[in-house]
C-alpha cells in the first residue's frame, strides 16, 4: 500500500453540516397540530475503489494522461474508459468482446454540448463556483468524458463554452484520483506553445482577475455615500445578535477593500463580526471589489446577492477563486432576518 | 410491434392527497395509507379484494429507511400478499404503473394496488438553514460516483444539459414569451385541481420573464418542478371484474389500452450505443412503443399528463412524443395546437410545476388527474407520461382509453 494522500483538515462530510441531537416541537401551520421533530441522520463514509477503472485515474495522477478504451472488432474509442467489454460486438463464443484498455487519448478536444454553468454552488462544491459542467470528445471517441471546465478570462459566462468549442485539458497539481484532477478551458486560451504540451498543469497557465478600474468619482454617487455607508455599517451591527449571522462567518478572516463612484472603503471580517473601515485601515486587501454606484450595495443590505451582481458584471471582484467568501457575505441578510424574526414575541 | 397483453386491465379507482411542499403532520406511511384508503372509496371496494401491489419509492435517503417498502405492506391492506417495490429515478411511478398492469395483464391477479408516494422535505441542511440544498444534494448522489459526482453534478443538471443540447441544434426554439405563456397556462390550470400545491398563485409571461436564472440560459426559477410530499394510488382491474366493480361506483372503467418504456445510456457521445445530444430519445421510443401498443397516435390523444420536470423539457417531450415537430416545439402555441388557443389539454392538474411532484407517485398523480378529465369532459384517450434519472434517461408512456359501460 502506498502512503496515504490527504487534504488536511478538509472531511468528507463537513463539520459544520452535522447537527447536534435534537428535539423540538412544532406546530403545523396548515393543521394546527404539534409535532415532534428530532435531528436524524443516514449516512455511509467508503474506502471506495476505483476496481478495473484505476488505471484511468492512476494514468491522470501519476502520468498526466488521459486513457481510453477500443474494441478490437469495431474499433470504437470510449472515453472515459467506463466499461472493460464492448457492449455490441461478440466473439465466437457468445462473450462480450474485450475492449483494449490504455489508448492514450490527445488532450485537446471538442465540447459535445453547451455545459451548464453552476453559480449558487452548495458546500461541497463552493470552492470550485461559479464553475461548468460538460463533456468533452477527445480525438476518436465516440462517447464524450465528463468535465469541469473553467475560463481564465475572469467569470465563466454563458457564452465562452458552446456545442463544437476547441478545448485544452488542464491537470491540478495536486491529483488524488478524482475527476476534478483534470478540467478544460476554452483552447483559444491557452498560449500557443502551450497548446500542444501533454500533461499542462493549471499553475502554467494565467489565471487573469478581473480587472479592477477605479470607479470615476462623480457628484451623483458622492452625495448619497455617507448614507450609504451609515447603511452599511448598521446592517454588519446586526451580526452580533444573529447566532446564525456570526456562524456564518465562524473561522473566516478577510480584509476587503470596497471602491465606489462615490468613495472607498473597508471590510473586516474577523472573529465573527464584520467593521466597516476607513480605506487607510485595510492595508493590503485580500479581496478587493469594485461598484460604479454604491447604491447596489445598500441592496444587498436588503437580501440582493452579491453574487448575482458579480454575475451579471454590475461588481468586479479581484479574486474570483474567493467566492466562498461572497457567499458567506450573501448569507448574512437572510441569517439576521430569520433570528430577527425568531426573537419576536409570541415566537418560539 | 404491436404487443398486446393477455388480458386487458382498467383503472377502477384513484385517488391522491393534497400536494404540500412538507407534509409535517403527516408520515409517508399515513400519506401512502390515506392514498390507499381514498381509492379504495373511489372504486366503492373492500380491502379484502385486494390481491397484490406495487409501491413506488423514489429513494431511500428520503423515506430515512433502506427497504422503506417493508413498512407499508400492512398499512396498505396486503398483509400475507405480494407487494413490490419500485425505483426508477424520476421514472419511478410510471414504472410502478407498468409492474401493477403486467399484474392484471398477465393474469397472475385480477385487482392490484399502484401506490406510489414521498416524503422529500424532512431532509435539511443545517448549514444554510433550509430544505432545498439537502433535498437536491440528495437527487445529486444520482450522478455516476467516479467521473461525474465530484465535479459538482447538480439536481438541475439533469434537464439542464439536455435543454441546452437540444438549444445547440435549434436554438430558434424554446423561445421566452412562449414559454411564459405556457407557464401562464399551467399556472391557470392548477386552479382547478383541489389537490395542486401552487393553486394561489398567479403567473403571467411578464414574471416568468423576470424571474431570476437558475442555470442560463436552460431554465428560469419559475419553470422548474416544485418538491412535493404526497401520496396518489390507483386500483387496477382485469377485464372482466373491472366491469362489474365500475358499475357499483358508478364509474367507467378508464383501459390502459398502450404501455411504452425505455432507457437511454448513461453515458453521452455522438454515435449510439451512446445518449445522443438535443434529444429525449426514451420519450421518443415510450410513445411510440405506447401508440403501437394503442393503435392510435398523438392525433387522437385528448389530454396529456407530461412529466414537466422543467417548462423547456415539456416542450422538448412533446416534440418527442409527436404533437410537433422536434425544433418547432414552440408550435404549441404558435400553431395554437394546446388548449386553451387549442385543443390539446396539456396538464389539467398544473403539472409537476404546479400541481406537485412527489416522485415515487407524480406520475400516479398524473393518471389520476387524466382519468378525472376524462370522465368529467366526456374526452376519449389520455397520455400519461414519466421521465427521469441523470440526463432524463429514463421514459414512460400510458395510454388510457374512457369507455362508457
Amino acid at each position: 500500500m502506498e502512503k496515504i494522500m490527504r487534504r488536511k483538515g478538509e472531511y468528507v462530510i463537513p463539520h459544520e453540516a452535522i447537527p447536534e441531537v435534537m428535539t423540538r416541537i412544532t406546530i403545523s401551520p396548515e393543521d394546527k397540530v404539534a409535532c415532534v421533530e428530532r435531528t436524524e441522520s443516514m449516512f455511509t463514509t467508503y474506502w471506495a475503489s476505483a476496481g478495473e477503472l484505476s488505471p484511468f485515474f492512476l494514468g491522470v495522477m501519476k502520468m498526466k494522461k488521459i486513457i481510453g478504451a477500443c474494441c478490437p472488432k469495431c474499433k470504437m474509442i470510449i472515453c472515459p474508459p467506463y466499461m472493460t467489454r464492448c457492449p455490441v460486438c461478440q466473439k465466437e463464443d457468445s462473450s462480450l468482446v474485450d475492449l483494449e484498455m490504455g489508448v492514450e487519448m490527445p488532450q485537446v478536444g471538442w465540447m459535445l454540448g453547451t455545459p451548464p454553468i453552476t453559480v449558487f454552488a452548495n458546500a461541497r462544491f463552493a470552492r470550485y463556483a461559479p464553475f461548468g459542467r460538460g463533456r468533452v470528445i477527445l480525438g476518436e471517441s465516440q462517447s464524450a468524458l465528463p468535465i469541469q471546465v473553467f475560463t481564465t478570462t475572469g467569470f465563466l459566462k454563458p457564452g465562452i463554452f458552446r456545442r463544437g468549442t476547441k478545448v485544452k485539458i488542464v491537470f491540478r497539481k495536486n491529483r488524488m484520483g478524482f475527476s476534478t484532477d483534470y478540467f478544460a478551458v476554452p483552447l483559444e486560451e491557452v498560449p500557443d506553445k502551450l497548446r500542444d504540451k501533454p500533461g499542462l498543469e493549471e499553475t502554467e497557465l494565467k489565471w487573469k482577475s478581473l480587472k479592477l478600474s477605479t470607479p470615476k468619482m462623480t457628484t451623483d454617487y458622492k452625495k448619497p455615500f455617507p448614507n450609504i455607508l451609515e447603511a452599511i455599517g448598521k446592517f454588519v451591527n446586526e451580526i452580533p445578535k444573529s447566532p446564525r449571522a456570526q456562524r456564518d462567518l465562524m473561522n473566516w478572516a478577510r480584509k476587503i477593500l470596497v471602491k465606489t463612484g462615490g468613495g472607498k472603503f473597508g471590510l473586516i471580517l474577523a472573529n465573527q463580526k464584520i467593521r466597516v473601515v476607513k480605506e487607510s485601515e485595510v492595508g493590503k486587501p485580500d479581496l478587493m471589489l469594485v461598484v460604479e454606484d454604491p447604491n447596489y450595495l445598500v441592496g444587498w443590505t436588503k437580501g440582493d446577492s452579491l453574487v448575482n451582481l458579480i454575475r451579471t458584471g454590475v461588481v468586479g471582484i479581484s479574486n474570483l477563486r474567493d467566492m466562498e467568501t461572497v457567499f458567506k457575505l450573501d448569507r448574512l441578510h437572510r441569517s439576521i432576518r430569520r433570528d430577527a424574526e425568531e426573537a419576536k414575541p409570541g415566537k418560539k | 410491434m404491436k404487443r398486446i397483453p393477455k388480458r386487458r386491465v382498467a383503472i377502477v379507482g384513484a385517488f391522491t392527497t393534497p400536494c404540500r411542499g412538507r407534509w409535517l403532520s403527516k408520515t409517508i406511511w399515513e400519506l401512502g395509507q390515506w392514498a390507499v384508503s381514498g381509492a379504495l372509496q373511489d372504486a366503492n371496494l373492500d380491502i379484502s379484494r385486494l390481491e397484490a401491489g406495487a409501491i413506488g419509492l423514489y429513494n431511500d435517503i428520503f423515506a430515512r429507511q433502506a427497504i422503506p417498502e417493508s413498512s407499508f405492506l400492512g398499512h396498505m391492506g396486503l398483509a400475507f400478499k405480494p407487494l413490490v417495490r419500485v425505483t426508477n429515478g424520476g421514472a419511478t411511478g410510471i414504472y410502478t404503473l407498468m409492474v401493477a398492469h403486467d399484474m392484471v395483464a398477465s393474469g397472475r391477479h385480477d385487482i392490484v394496488l399502484c401506490v406510489g408516494t414521498e416524503k422529500a422535505t424532512d431532509c435539511y441542511d443545517f448549514m444554510s438553514e433550509t430544505q432545498t440544498p439537502e433535498v437536491v444534494q440528495t437527487i445529486a448522489w444520482s450522478w455516476d460516483p467516479l467521473f461525474e459526482r465530484d465535479q459538482g453534478a447538480t439536481a438541475s443538471d439533469s434537464y439542464a444539459e439536455v435543454i441546452l443540447s437540444y438549444l445547440d441544434h435549434y436554438p430558434n426554439d424554446l423561445k421566452m414569451p412562449v414559454r411564459g405563456e405556457i407557464l401562464r397556462i399551467l399556472c391557470e390550470q392548477a386552479k382547478n385541481n383541489p389537490n395542486a400545491q401552487r393553486r394561489d398563485e398567479i403567473v403571467t409571461a411578464e414574471r416568468v420573464e423576470n424571474s431570476p436564472w437558475i442555470i442560463e440560459p436552460a431554465f428560469k426559477k419559475l419553470e422548474t418542478c416544485v418538491y412535493t410530499e404526497g401520496a396518489a394510488c390507483l386500483i387496477f382491474a382485469a377485464e372482466g371484474v373491472a366491469e362489474e366493480i365500475c358499475q357499483d361506483a358508478g364509474k367507467p372503467p378508464i383501459w390502459i389500452e398502450g404501455l411504452g418504456f425505455a432507457n437511454e445510456p448513461y453515458w453521452w457521445g455522438i454515435k449510439h450505443p451512446h445518449k445522443l445530444p438535443g434529444r429525449i430519445e426514451s420519450d421518443h421510443l415510450a410513445a411510440k412503443a405506447a401508440y403501437e401498443m394503442a393503435g392510435v397516435g398523438p392525433e387522437k390523444i385528448d389530454v396529456v399528463e407530461l412529466h414537466d420536470a422543467f417548462l423547456p423539457q415539456l416542450e422538448i417531450t412533446m416534440a418527442e412524443m409527436g404533437f410537433v415537430p422536434l425544433g418547432h416545439a414552440d408550435d404549441l402555441i404558435e400553431k395554437k395546437i394546446m388548449a386553451p388557443h387549442g385543443r390539446l389539454l396539456v396538464n389539467p392538474s398544473g403539472g409537476l410545476i404546479y400541481g406537485g411532484h412527489f416522485v415515487g407517485g407524480s406520475n400516479m398523480f398524473s393518471a389520476w388527474s387524466a382519468r378525472r378529465e376524462l370522465i368529467r369532459r366526456n374526452l376519449e384517450y389520455a397520455l400519461v407520461h414519466g421521465t427521469g434519472a441523470s440526463s432524463a434517461q429514463y421514459g414512460g408512456v400510458a395510454i388510457l382509453r374512457r369507455e362508457v359501460i
